[in-house]
This record gives structure tokens, sequence and C-alpha cells, in this order.
């Protein structure tokens, strides 16, 4: 199953980043397909990709909200909106562990050998603190003179933006080293602490600091696609402790907003005790074991 | 078997992707300016071939675009400060809305001609790699300056440099 994810990740970093021409063009891609949001975080401004983050268009949609609002006018983000609360809705964080090309990235960086850490588990709510405020609060609120936001993530934090398009653009096209300030090197800072850290750790943006996954992890109660507990068969051996790479402890916590369903914990269960249902139904022929009922006195 | 399967599955979704994609050449500086025929928000057709003679700036831009949106006063002084007759400025609106743009230049007194290239295809023409993006096409219709980002067109640099693009 491991492999199968995998494919699904490789084949969704290609299907989001499909256009190969741009070693020719210089520029990003703005064909038909530019329309589709994107369900992982995938920048807009790669050169490769075919479709847009949805984080960048919900800050565009707070951004011109004002505008949009006196003028009639409702831009694509509502359909963004709607996009995220339906992947949301069905997958939740599934979407992290199976189509992120960001998610992949920080995996494959993993791999590289050295010591491994934890992280503070604390840390998990920071990404909370950037949906609300960089990606909702500062781009609806802090506003200039034309009464319009800005991107807020996007411009002073994003490594993934910094990896997929500050640093690509920049190559495709030496002109624009002109303009590089103090607001690149923030950024290539960030990516490059995360970079070290996913080396460290397994996926630490993930974890404490993509706003994406934040939204997504507020429907893991609700969710359609999710991973299941059999209680009846766990013996809390902790086996899907150390497997997890997001530092879920499956058995204490099956709703974790952390849990991104890679299936990592019910490879390690041997007592088959964590599944994967859709809409409450069990598949792969998983078939809960019968309570036990109470000792009669 | 199936490995071959997987690779041809995956060349077939690259391909398919490719096709819809675009691949114009990059304008550079030097290059003859592509023509294009884009209707103002006032209805006014404008063709790039029959401006010849006069000094073009081409500025792509959008209503969502922060910098854009920063450049646009210097541009508007840039345009009160050169003669109409020698020199004219497009504005032209990429991927955007125009009813925004209108309401925005009205609020802000943005009098420069605004073209709606809401499909993108004179953009595309251009290659522009983000926004905004403008050029500058002398009177024969070769791109003279190509300039990626914002930048302060009420500069003395800047109305010096299209001045000599004038009286050439």
């Amino acid at each position: 199953m491991e492999l199968v994810r995998k494919w699904i990740q490789g084949l969704f970093f290609l299907v989001t980043n499909g256009y190969w021409n741009f070693p020719v063009t210089r520029s990003i891609y703005k064909g038909p397909l530019k329309v589709v949001c994107s369900p992982g975080l995938n920048c807009y401004s790669c050169p490769a990709s075919t479709t847009y983050c949805p984080i960048g268009a919900l800050q565009q949609l707070f951004a011109g909200i004002r505008i949009s609002i006196e003028t009639g006018q409702f831009f694509i983000g509502l359909y963004v909106i709607g996009t995220m609360g339906v992947l949301g809705g069905f997958l939740g964080r599934m979407i992290c562990g199976w189509a992120c090309p960001f998610g992949l990235f920080q995996e494959l960086l993993h791999k590289i050998p050295s010591p491994k850490f934890g992280i503070w588990p604390f840390l998990r709510y920071i990404k909370y603190g950037l949906l609300l405020f960089m990606v909702i609060l500062l781009p609806l609120f802090a506003i200039d003179e034309f009464g319009t936001g800005t991107t807020w993530f996007c411009k002073y934090f994003c490594p993934a933006g910094t990896l997929e398009a500050g640093i690509p653009m920049l190559m495709l096209q030496p002109s624009l080293q002109g303009n590089l300030g103090w607001l690149f090197l923030l950024k290539l800072s960030i990516l490059i602490f995360f970079i070290i850290w996913a080396v460290l750790a397994s996926r630490p943006f993930c974890r404490s600091a993509c706003p994406l996954g934040a939204f997504y992890a507020l429907f893991s109660k609700v969710k359609m696609v999710k991973l299941t507990l059999d209680h009846a068969r766990c013996t809390h051996c902790d086996a899907c402790h150390d497997v997890c790479p997001m530092g879920v402890r499956f058995n204490e916590s099956p709703n974790d907003m952390e849990c991104i369903s890679c299936l990592a914990c019910t490879r390690a269960c041997k007592l088959n005790a964590i599944f994967l249902e859709i809409g409450g139904v069990p598949i792969s022929g998983h078939a809960k074991a019968p309570q036990k009922k109470p000792a009669r006195t | 078997m199936k490995k071959i399967l997987r690779f041809a599955l995956i060349i077939c979704l690259l391909l398919t992707i490719l096709a819809c994609g675009q691949g114009p050449a990059v304008v550079n500086v030097g290059d003859p300016a592509p023509d294009f025929s884009l209707k103002d928000l006032e209805g006014k057709t404008w063709v790039l071939s029959e401006l010849k003679g006069q000094v073009v700036f081409i500025n792509f831009w959008a209503t969502w675009c922060p910098p854009c949106m920063k450049e646009l006063p210097s541009m508007q002084k840039l345009y009160e400060t050169l003669p109409g007759d020698k020199f004219k400025m497009l504005a032209v609106l990429n991927n955007d809305k125009p009813a925004v743009a209108n309401f925005i230049a009205n609020q802000n007194g943005f009098a420069m001609p605004i073209l709606d290239d809401s499909q993108q295809l004179t953009g595309s023409k251009y290659a522009i790699t983000g926004l905004p993006e403008t050029f500058i096409v002398d009177k024969q219709g070769i791109v003279r300056e190509k300039v990626i980002g914002p930048a302060q067109w009420d500069s003395p640099d800047s109305v010096q440099m299209i001045s000599n693009l004038i009286n050439q």
C-alpha cells in the first residue's frame, strides 16, 4: 500500500505540475487547466504548475473582497472555498498524505540519512495561527489606499512558493535578480530552515506551519474517508506510535487532527485494529471484532 | 510489463497536459512587439500596428496584483507628462474583471486607456512572466525596454528614457 501511495503522490505531483515546456517559454503556464484548484499546497507561480494554490486563492478572495462586493464581482475565491470544503469534508488531511507535492518533498528529504528527532507537539498550533492571521485576518483587514489587502502568507512566509516559484523564476528570468531584496532573503531563510528540519524530523512544515493542513484538519471528526480504531481488537501495544510520520498516537487519539491517513499505522498494527472506512463502512473486507459482553454477576 | 504500462501512462498524461499549454516565444528587447487588437473599457478598439510612429507603453496589470496597483499612480503621472500625440500608454488588464478595473480607475482618477485582456491572449503573445510587466515599444514597433515587476514610472530617469525614444 505504501508503494501505491507513493505512486499516487507522484501522479498528483505530475498532474499539478505537468507543464514541462517552461524552459522554452521561460514563463509560467497560463493554459486552460489553470482554472482548476489544486488539492494540495502547490504555488500558482511555479513555472510547471497547471493549477493554482487554494491558500493563495483564499488570500486573494479576502484581500479583494471589498471591491468584489462594491462591484458585484465574486471572484474565483468562492469556488475555492467550495472546493476546499468538499475535499476537506470527504478526505480531510488525507490530501496531505496522498496529494500534496510539498508533503512528498518533505518525505523524500526525510529519507536522507541523519539523526532523526521528534517534534514538540505544542508546535502544531502555530499553523492554526498562520491560517487565522496570515491567510484570513491580515489580507482582510490590512488594506492599502485602494481598499485591497495583500497575500501575507504567500508574500512573507510560504516556503513552497520560494521553492516552486521564486527560485525557478530567478533562473528562468535572470532580469528578476535586480528586484531581489530582504524579502527574498527572508523567504529563502524560511525555506532552508524547513529543508534542514525536514531532513531531521518528519514533515515539519505540515505539522507546524501549513495553513492548508490546518484547514483540512478542521474536518477530522466529520470527514467521510478516515482511519478508525477497533477498540475491541486494540491491545494498546503502541505499535502505531513510532511509525506515524505526523507523531500521532493513534490508539490514544483516533480522531487526531494531525492524522493524514497515510496508512502507516494500519501496516504496523498486526491485530488489524486500525482500518480505513468510507462513510462509516469499513473497506478491504475488514470486519469489526465482536464487542466483549460484560460478565454476568 | 506493469512497469512499462505505468511509464506509458505517465508519458501520456504529460503529453496531454503539455498539449493544453501555450508555447509562445519570449519577447525580448530588440524583438518586434507582437501585434494585438483589444477593446478598452469604453469600447474603443486599439490595434498596436496602427500606432507606428508613436512610442507605446504597454503595461500588463490586474487589480488583484498589489505591485501593479502600487505603480499605477506613477503611470498616471507619466501619462499626464508626455505628449498624447507622440506617446500612447495602454494598461492591459490581464486575467481580471473589467468592471473591477473600471471601478478602481474611476475612484482613483486613472485616465489612461484600460484594455480588456481578461482571456489573457495578448498576455500569452508577450509570454509575460507575471504581473506587472511593461514593454516600451519604439516608433518602428520594436521593443526597446522590458520591465518585469513594478517601477517608479514618473522618475526623471524613466521620463528621460521615454522622451529620448519620442525624440529619435
